[in-house]
């Protein structure tokens, strides 16, 4: 066993979460790298990049990219954009009522220190009821929901999904 | 290493991370390296001090770009209100969303007991389809009688030829007492495939119930053997 075979073991991997039974977390934290492959000292971070920085190219060939998901840190791996447009696995394709609540909900909690309410995510889509939409994202487990009360906050599994950098970006050129 | 030049890597390479994009500054902790470095400069090391500062102060203003940026992202929120507001067409949203779509890759029965159990799994049945070939080619469970001698060539003739007339004088035998002569194991099996041909040709016959070998008397012997010879 070599260290591009730890590593294509831990960024692969998927657990659920200790503290929530719905989300499962992929991937691996830094610490957790170079728990495994033994990095010790100042330089350990180092080490572990400049492997990381080998594992990436090698892998570019199955059109497979090193991830790092904003809201948990964790590194994992994601297909390319390219293989992403080929097999079309986005969920809202043909649903873009379930897309345009979750890009309101992501941009109220972005600027809200990360969370929002059911009554604000109302208010801007402008629709008679959202709780059905809300309901949905939660099952895809990109939302939180919390049960008393309505705050909805923002899954971290949803960052294994998105590049968020892009979709603030998107969000800005469309704002102007 | 000294621990200066420790610094000056981790500074180098956190700056690289930064240039291609792979690590946002917001969040890392510039104060402890600056420090760090305040209570490691001496004399001695001057040159790698400077190093460590020149690559420090621009990791320090893109920070502060980083900051800025940041700071009018969340100053934009009243804009950002303003466009929800305007009903902009779901469509538009779709379209981020398919922009910004990447799939992680899972694989969750890709582990290392699952990865072994494949691999012995393959090594056994590699193993085993070259068993039954090997079985396959066995030439001993063919019915006897339908067995196929490989093909002969001269020098073999020749010499099964002076092997059948070295036998001659002490046949009838058993095929113990006919290879009894033959010490090695190379000689024996020689000796034992010159006893198949002679007897796939008709110069020998065999007795199951005596387990003796003989001389095939209405087999023409000269003009056999003359046949055999010049082939």
């Amino acid at each position: 066993m070599n260290e591009f075979t730890i590593l294509m073991h831990l960024l692969s991997q998927t657990k659920q979460s200790p503290s929530s039974n719905s989300f499962e977390i992929l991937g691996a934290s830094e610490e957790e790298l170079c728990d495994y492959l033994n990095y010790t000292g100042k330089l350990a971070k180092i080490k572990l990049h400049e492997l990381m920085d080998q594992f990436s190219k090698s892998i570019a060939i199955f059109n497979l990219e090193l991830k790092q998901n904003p809201f948990n840190f964790r590194w994992y791996l994601s297909q390319s954009s390219e293989t992403e447009e080929f097999f079309n696995s986005n969920p809202f394709s043909g649903k873009p009522r379930i897309a345009a609540t979750l890009c309101t909900i992501l941009s109220l909690c972005l600027v809200n220190s990360g969370k929002t309410n059911i009554d604000s995510i109302q208010k801007l889509r402008n629709k008679k009821d959202i709780r059905d939409d809300i309901k949905e994202l939660e099952k895809l487990k990109f939302v939180n929901v919390q049960k008393k009360g309505n705050q909805v906050s923002i899954n971290p599994y949803l960052g294994y999904f998105m590049d968020i950098e892009a979709f603030l970006d998107l969000m800005g050129s469309e704002i102007g | 290493m000294s621990k200066l030049i420790s610094l000056l890597e981790r500074i180098s390479f956190l700056k690289n991370q930064v240039d291609s994009g792979k690590k946002s500054l917001l969040e890392e902790d510039l104060e402890s390296l600056f420090l760090e470095l305040k209570g490691l400069i001496s004399s001695s090391e001057l040159e790698t001090s400077v190093q460590i500062m020149d690559n420090g102060t621009i990791i320090l203003e893109q920070k502060l770009e980083e900051l800025r940026q940041f700071i009018s992202f969340v100053s934009q929120k009243n804009k950002m209100l303003l466009f929800f507001k305007k009903n902009p067409p779901e469509e538009i949203f779709s379209e981020i969303l398919k922009k910004t779509w990447c799939s992680p890759l899972f694989l969750p029965q890709f582990s290392q007991i699952f990865l072994i159990k494949s691999y012995e799994k393959l090594v056994l049945k590699k193993n085993r389809r070259k068993y039954e070939n090997t079985i396959e080619r066995i030439p001993f469970l063919e019915e006897p009688g339908k067995l196929d001698l490989p093909e002969m060539d001269k020098p073999f003739k020749i010499k099964m030829l002076e092997y059948f007339r070295r036998i001659n004088s002490i046949l009838p035998a058993t095929l113990e007492l006919i290879l009894s002569d033959d010490e090695s194991n190379e000689n024996y099996y020689e000796n034992f495939s010159y006893l198949l041909h002679l007897l796939k040709l008709g110069f020998l016959t065999y007795n199951n119930t005596s387990k003796q070998f003989f001389f095939n008397e209405n087999k023409n012997e000269n003009e056999n053997l003359e046949e055999i010879n010049y082939e």
